[in-house]
């Protein structure tokens, strides 16, 4: 067990160590400015020793990422049942959908900061409209591959809509749904961290605080800690993915 | 043991449910087919209690009028119905449903999916424990009751498919080509107890294969269908002794019967 997880987790860490050490070689050897790019040890040093201010912007941007999740998993989930109900209300709605997909949130960012104002409700909208649409998109398709003949199953014994659903549709659709939110988690730090460049707050405001101080080290830093919620949330939503996936093994016709 | 022609046993509880189809047409229509005539004036009367085999090649439209009958389609004209009623109608008739794969609720162990049409039916949950219990002890699986469906073996799969199927104490049981992705043996094995079940039950059989060798073992009388539109080539009462076991397959009869199957469904393949 323990060899297997070195054999996993050495090789990356050595790879890290190598890059990072000639990166700090080179940026030395060329007497590069720090103002432009920081040697790996300034920004290690930075990341240390501003933890101070960057731990409170992490808690405050992990957050906002999270509350934006929640909502787009909530409301993501919600709107492909919807979707899914009729055909109908799929070929309605669901180009609509697709503009959340296409919306550069870089460009409407400031008109939810007219909206909500400054501070995390309008980094909570940034956060939850870029990480919509993929909870949509594979939730829909999780529902709509539910097996036909399950669904006669269903109707044969009289089975009502909610009853299906509950019983049937959601957990065919439960790894669709978590793919979805796996893929919107990392979205929505993005989002976030756009949302606090005009709303304030968070990673989002130590990064541009550091530019206009010419600390590009803390920048990297910030960068660094932002890289590290998005990895954490991803791991997360990636081990409740096997949880779920090792007993939702759809392959029932096997057989076949 | 010179049990002709078998009427199920007497003392049979659950009396089968008679099925009528009278005039029966279904056509679909597919983008890239066109109008496709799946079923044309199909005539079927089945008493209750009788174990009847649909025979047909693939495409036949087989599996169309199964649908039909459990009400889970409705023809364009002519009429279905079970002991009188539309199979559509609510409350719906106690149908057991087998499907060609087992189809079994991958997040639910082999109870849980045995329970679950009573669950849809709103029985408590006591009740349909115990209910599932021995549904899952005729077929045999006591042992992996609470084994996830990932866990058997494809045979056992469709093992529990079966109980789902009777779990409801149907009056009226259909199958799809239910076997037809097993092993020989396997296949073999549980056409046997599904012979004994009905034997068991005296419910209404209503079996859909393309094998005379499976129809001519299961059946008391076999229908033939020819191709696409299905209509009606051949309705026979086998001349077979009641009890089946293995040792019938080399019986004379059966090579007679097995003939005779064969013979109704060759221009139905469309031979040359």
């Amino acid at each position: 067990m323990t060899r297997v997880r070195a054999e996993i987790v050495l090789p990356p860490v050595i790879a890290l160590v190598a890059v990072a050490a000639l990166a700090e070689g080179a940026i030395r050897a060329f007497g590069v400015s720090p103002l432009v790019l920081p040697a790996p040890s300034a920004v290690a040093s930075a990341a240390f020793e501003r933890a101070p201010i960057l731990l409170p912007a992490l808690w405050t941007t992990a957050r906002s990422v999270l509350v934006g999740l929640a909502l787009s998993t909530i409301v993501g989930v919600g709107a492909a049942i919807a979707l899914a109900s009729t055909r109908w209300v799929e070929r309605a709605f669901y180009p609509y959908a697709i503009f959340f997909q296409t919306v550069p949130i870089v460009a409407i960012a400031p008109l939810l900061v007219i909206w909500f104002g400054y501070g995390p409700p309008a980094v909570v909208a940034a956060a939850f409209i870029v990480s919509l649409f993929p909870v949509i998109a594979n939730t829909l398709a999780g529902l709509q591959s539910v097996d036909p003949d399950l669904r006669d199953l269903f109707r044969l014994y009289g089975a009502s809509r909610l009853a299906t659903l509950r019983k049937l549709a959601f957990p065919w659709a439960l790894p669709n749904i978590l793919t979805g939110v796996r893929i919107a988690a990392g979205l929505a730090v993005i989002g976030a961290i756009v949302g606090e460049f005009v709303g304030g707050g968070g990673l989002g405001l130590v990064v541009l605080g550091a530019m206009r101080e010419q600390r590009t080290d803390l920048v990297f830093a910030a960068v660094l800690y932002a890289s590290a919620l998005g990895l954490a949330l991803f791991a997360a939503v990636d081990l409740a993915c096997r949880v779920t996936l090792r007993r939702w093994q759809r392959h029932d016709a096997g057989e076949r | 043991m010179l049990a002709g022609r078998m009427q199920p046993r007497s003392d049979a509880r659950p009396q089968g449910t008679r099925v009528r189809l009278s005039d029966v047409h279904r056509v679909f229509h597919s983008a890239a087919e066109g109008r496709i005539e799946a079923v044309a004036g199909a005539t079927l009367a089945i008493e209750a209690g009788e174990f009847v085999a649909l025979l047909g090649p693939s495409g036949s439209g087989k599996s169309t009028l199964l649908r039909l009958v459990a009400g889970l389609d409705r023809p364009d004209s002519g009429s279905v119905a079970l002991d009188e009623r539309d199979p559509t109608d609510a409350p719906r008739p106690a149908i057991g449903f087998v499907f060609q794969d087992a189809h079994l609720l991958p997040w639910r162990d082999v109870l849980g999916n045995v329970e679950l049409p009573l669950e849809l039916l709103g029985v408590p949950q006591e009740a349909r424990r115990d209910a599932a219990r021995d549904a899952i002890a005729r077929v045999g699986l006591d042992d992996a009751i609470r084994r996830a469906p990932s866990q058997l073996s494809g045979g056992m799969r469709m093992r529990v498919s079966l109980a789902r199927a009777l779990v409801i104490q149907p009056r009226l049981l259909l199958l799809d080509e239910p076997f037809a992705a097993l092993d020989e043996i396997t296949r073999a094995q549980l056409d046997e107890e599904l012979r004994r079940l009905w034997a068991d039950t005296g419910i209404t059989v209503l079996f859909v294969t393309h094998s005379t060798v499976e129809a001519a073992f299961l059946a008391e009388r076999a229908v033939v269908l020819t191709g696409r539109p299905a209509r009606v080539a051949l309705d026979r009462r086998l001349d077979l002794p009641v009890e089946r076991a293995s040792a019938l397959r080399s019986d004379a009869r059966f090579a007679h019967e097995l003939a005779v199957l064969h013979d109704a469904l060759r221009p139905a393949w469309g031979a040359p």
